[in-house]
């Protein structure tokens, strides 16, 4: 099952950063682009104006939940047909 | 018509000339041995053609090698003693009995050859013919060949290295905004792996929030995290890894999705009634039919100008009860979920001295 094993607030990027880990030390990464837009033709950047609307929790909470279904899925299927998981 | 020469003609012609009689008689009388061993017309046009051989030829010598993304091919022939035309057909296998993915190459004359392909371990074998049907056995290398991974030097200019990024880049729609996706072969959530060189790293998948719609950018990976930067000049530090390009399309908050009826007779479903074409639609959506009882029926949906024009049966199923649920999906092209999706150009396509 991933949980949250850490989060920052990267600068240089803009990004929230929101590491998730399964019991296996697989990693998932959740990005919340939260510095500025960027025009993808010319490159100027434009304020970012959404960030009241943001909410990281439900965000992790809905990708969490994701990734635990399909790994519980993968898991299912290992077992189904008899393979070791690594 | 048989040549032939008596002893008047021979006295007539040499007269007074022994050296003469001498030399016509003695091919008067080679004549003579010749015909009783060979009959009146020993002289036949010779044919200078070669005759067809239908038996196919000894088994030619095969060497493969592999390095630097591509295979080297050399072919010793069998020794041909009338200097027919040897056709030689190359094949090659990821098994060794070549049983399955044999890949058949271009039969012909040649005697080397330079297959690229990077990053591949094969088998191969050989045969060979004068005719093109009738063929040797196949004589088979022994053991395995790598042709090696390819070093940019060797690339041609603008050939593709796509396969040293197995990551997928996508993007479906959230709300206002879109949701980037990075993941591997196993699907959304499983990591995936970039070959560098001769190493390789497994990277973990990755969501980006909150990307803008209407917006493109190329996705990388700085070693800690995902950056979307709009440029791809922006990608070069040299211990980034690129994962690919992302073209976020509109948001597709026009999106009306149909409302499709079933028609059911006898448990099964025969028709279906579009009560609502929709709109907007780019692709046409997915219907997937549930039922309390029944199980088995399909159906496709047309699309024209926006909006579901038919709706084609599939399978009639069974079992169904009165009011089997029709549920339309998708009906964006480019993403999995209606709105937001990406198009095309995934990850971390590389060219080459370009």
């Amino acid at each position: 099952m991933y949980s949250l094993h850490q989060q920052y607030l990267d600068l240089a990027s803009g990004f929230h950063v929101i590491e998730l880990r399964d019991q296996r030390g697989n990693r998932h990464l959740i990005q919340l682009a939260v510095g500025h837009d960027a025009c993808p033709a010319c490159g100027a950047v434009h304020p970012k104006d959404n960030l009241g609307t943001l909410d990281p929790a439900a965000a992790v909470h809905q990708i969490n939940q994701a990734l635990n279904t399909s790994q519980q899925q993968m898991l299912t299927y290992a077992a189904k047909h008899g393979l070791t998981v690594k | 018509m048989a040549l032939s020469v008596n002893l008047a003609q021979i006295n007539s012609a040499a007269r007074g000339n022994s050296d003469l009689r001498e030399t016509l008689t003695g091919i008067h009388l080679a004549l003579q041995s010749l015909y009783a061993q060979t009959g009146t017309t020993p002289l036949t046009k010779l044919d200078t053609t070669a005759t067809a051989f239908t038996s196919p030829p000894a088994a030619s010598k095969l060497a493969v090698s592999g390095a630097n993304g591509s295979f080297t091919v050399s072919i010793t022939p069998a020794q041909s003693s009338n200097n027919a035309p040897l056709y030689q057909e190359i094949s090659s296998s990821p098994v060794a009995n070549f049983v399955s993915a044999v890949t058949v190459y271009p039969i012909s004359t040649n005697t080397s050859y330079v297959f690229p392909n990077p990053g591949s371990t094969l088998y191969w074998r050989l045969r060979s013919s004068y005719n093109q049907q009738s063929w040797s056995s196949y004589l088979v290398q022994p053991g395995a060949v790598s042709s090696g991974l390819m070093s940019s030097a060797a690339a041609g200019s603008n050939l593709s290295l796509n396969q040293s990024n197995y990551a997928t880049v996508d993007s479906v729609a959230a709300g206002s905004t879109a949701t980037v996706r990075v993941y591997g072969s196993g699907g959304v959530g499983t990591s995936w792996t970039s070959i560098l060189g001769n190493g390789s790293k497994v990277i973990a998948s990755g969501t980006i929030l909150n990307v803008a719609y209407s917006s493109s950018g190329f996705v990388v990976w700085d070693g800690q995290k995902y950056q979307l930067k709009p440029q791809l000049a922006q990608t070069f530090p040299d211990t980034w890894v690129p994962v690919g390009k992302i073209s976020v399309i509109a948001n597709a908050s026009g999106l009306v999705l149909p409302v499709i009826h079933a028609v059911v007779t006898g448990g099964a479903i025969v028709a279906y009634q579009i009560i609502n074409p929709g709109n907007g639609l780019t692709a046409a959506p997915a219907l997937t039919i549930t039922d309390s009882s029944g199980s088995g029926a399909t159906a496709t949906a047309v699309v024209t100008a926006g909006a579901v024009t038919q709706v084609t049966p599939g399978s009639a199923g069974s079992g169904y009860s009165t009011t089997p649920t029709v549920t339309a999906s998708g009906g964006v092209s480019g993403g999995a979920s209606g709105g937001g999706g990406a198009t095309g150009d995934n990850g971390g396509r590389l060219y080459a001295n370009v």
